[in-house]
């Protein structure tokens, strides 16, 4: 469903985006996202807000699962839109629930269209990847960690 | 015997045995189709049977060509990539849920995409047009 922009949303902000392994590439000596990273069936594509903690909070949650960094420029440069999905956001989540956004078009686009985008959005170079802090004894495997 | 037939065996491209990746990746497959979560601020990583099927038949049918190991990631949604790199050059086959085709990009060695469409799963010709693509030109 086309996405409305969230003007609350500053245009200097950053979303972090939660990746899973064989999301990520190695071009040019660049180590970066994928283009699979900010695919997305439904064409929308869950992020969260940067602000205190959050990095933190998300790596308690996805433990061991690198973090994309999205500048909001990026995502609106492409011509997509960021909404607010607080109910959308994971049961335990300590943060604000309204940082988690989602982000995509704000008019129906083709999967072609809609993969190009992720494929302009993964190659910028203001997107990098936060590595994962190390696993602490005894901690939780990530969600989505057994699949490859 | 697949949709795309068993002219696969056959054709141009396909003088080869199947790849040894195969087993690996139908196993890496089947573990997306029974381990995929729906994960809030990560995304629906659950495949459908309806979608490893499709996959399935894909990975059959390009198994005989000469292709250097691919890998397979879900895709926010329900999807699957299926991902091929020789060097900076990259194919990525997505299938999406409730769609009998996929869509493919062909990426250079600049990263920038050489040709990308929608590929049904009867056009046969179309797939390993493609792939042919992607190998003669790594081979530059």
């Amino acid at each position: 469903m086309p996405l409305h922009d969230d003007e609350t949303i500053p245009a200097n902000a950053v979303l972090l985006r939660v990746m899973l392994p064989g999301w990520t590439t190695n071009k040019g000596g660049r180590y970066r996202p994928s283009s699979l990273a900010f695919f997305s069936v439904g064409q929308e594509v869950s992020y969260f807000l940067d602000g205190p903690g959050m990095l933190p909070e998300l790596h308690r949650i996805f433990p061991g699962l690198e973090v994309a960094r999205v500048p909001v420029l990026v995502i609106r440069g492409v011509g997509f839109a960021i909404e607010r999905r607080s109910t959308e956001c994971p049961n335990d989540f300590r943060c604000e629930r309204a940082s988690h956004v989602v982000a995509g078009p704000s008019a129906e686009v083709t999967r072609i269209e809609f993969q190009k985008s992720a494929g302009s959005i993964a190659k910028h170079p203001d997107v990098t990847i936060i590595s994962p802090e190390p696993p602490r004894p005894g901690e939780p495997r990530a969600p989505g960690s057994a699949i490859q | 015997m697949s949709p795309y037939g068993s002219a696969v065996a056959t054709g141009p491209i396909v003088q080869f045995e199947s790849a040894r990746w195969l087993p690996t990746l139908l196993s890496d497959l089947r573990s997306l189709e029974t381990t995929g979560e729906n994960i809030p601020g990560l995304g629906d990583l659950r495949v459908s049977r309806a979608t490893a099927d499709n996959v399935r038949v894909l990975l059959t049918a390009i198994s005989t060509a000469p292709l250097p190991e691919p890998t397979l990631a879900p895709v926010s949604g329900g999807g699957v990539a299926l991902t091929c790199n020789i060097g900076n050059r990259e194919l990525i086959l997505t299938t999406y849920p409730n769609q009998s085709d996929f869509v493919f990009v062909l990426r250079n060695e600049n990263d920038v995409p050489v040709d990308e469409g929608i590929i049904t799963l009867e056009q046969r010709d179309r797939l390993l047009d493609v792939i042919r693509t992607f190998l003669a030109n790594s081979a530059r």
